[in-house]
């Protein structure tokens, strides 16, 4: 199966524990894994937040990790700001993986 | 005006090479223009030698798309050079300026221009917008059309052609 997840809430969120959780616990099952962040969600893959190793453990598990290119530059977090392999993509890309997963879930809000 | 490139592959082992950085390194100098140079013992010098599949060296890549093997003249570069400056013969048959658009309209506008013309014709799309430079032409390829040029312009601004599919 083919799970995506997009996150829009900062690392502080309780959301970023959950994501990663569920996301490691699916990649152990082997599914695949599909996230996208977008608005504060793009904190969560900047290179030096405290919660990045985390995610640079699901990209070495193989799980694809996208994030909104312009909400990222309204923040100003450019590519080089973040994890190697994170693509910097937009919203196309997240129709995409919408359209592609086989489960779709969302996390957000305050 | 398009921006030129060098890329000089050598070797510390070659006897020639230091002659054709010299020439290289002068004509870069006078017309401003940034000059790479490669060892091609270096692992990373190795595979971009083998991306171009240079056979012996010195040799000079202009523009990632002219080669000159051995020591070069000057004027065998400005040839090359002029060559690679001409526009290249693309005639846009829809043109479109979304500067000022973004994420994700750079996009839907980009799709809709598309429509409006047929299969084989190109479109020309002038934007502004940073992420939209390497998301649009991504997303284009992605949809099965095929983008023949992504051109920075000037200081903001960078030109898209799209052959639709």
């Amino acid at each position: 199966m083919k799970l995506g997840m997009l996150l829009t809430t900062s690392s502080e969120n309780q959301n970023s524990e959950i994501v990663f959780k569920l996301a490691n616990i699916a990649l152990s099952a082997g599914h695949e894994v599909d996230l996208f962040f977008m608005d504060d969600g793009v904190y969560n893959v900047v290179a030096k937040n405290k919660i990045s190793p985390k995610f640079s453990e699901l990209l070495a598990k193989g799980a694809s990790l996208s994030l909104c290119g312009h909400t990222a530059e309204e923040r100003g977090i450019d590519k080089e700001d973040c994890l190697e392999g994170v693509q910097y993509a937009g919203q196309y890309e997240l129709a995409c993986m919408v359209q592609e997963t086989d489960r779709f879930l969302m996390f957000g809000g305050k | 005006m398009r921006l030129a490139r060098f890329e000089l592959f050598y070797s510390p082992l070659c006897p020639t090479c230091p002659a054709a950085k010299e020439v290289v390194r002068e004509v870069a100098e006078e017309e401003g223009i940034e000059l790479e140079e490669i060892n091609i013992m270096s692992p990373e010098g190795e595979n971009r030698a083998k991306k171009y599949e240079i056979r012996g060296i010195p040799h000079l890549v202009i523009n990632g798309a002219c080669h000159i093997l051995g020591i070069p003249t000057k004027e065998a570069i400005a040839g090359l050079l002029r060559e690679a400056q001409k526009p290249k013969e693309i005639k846009p048959d829809r043109f479109i300026n979304i500067k000022g658009e973004v994420c994700p309209y750079t996009y839907v506008k980009s799709k809709l221009a598309l429509e409006e013309i047929e299969p084989g014709e190109v479109l020309e799309i002038i934007l502004d917008h940073k992420p939209a430079v390497e998301n649009v032409p991504r997303s284009m390829e992605n949809e099965g059309h095929k983008v023949l040029e992504v051109t920075q312009i000037n200081a903001t601004d960078y030109q898209i052609l799209v052959k639709k599919k």
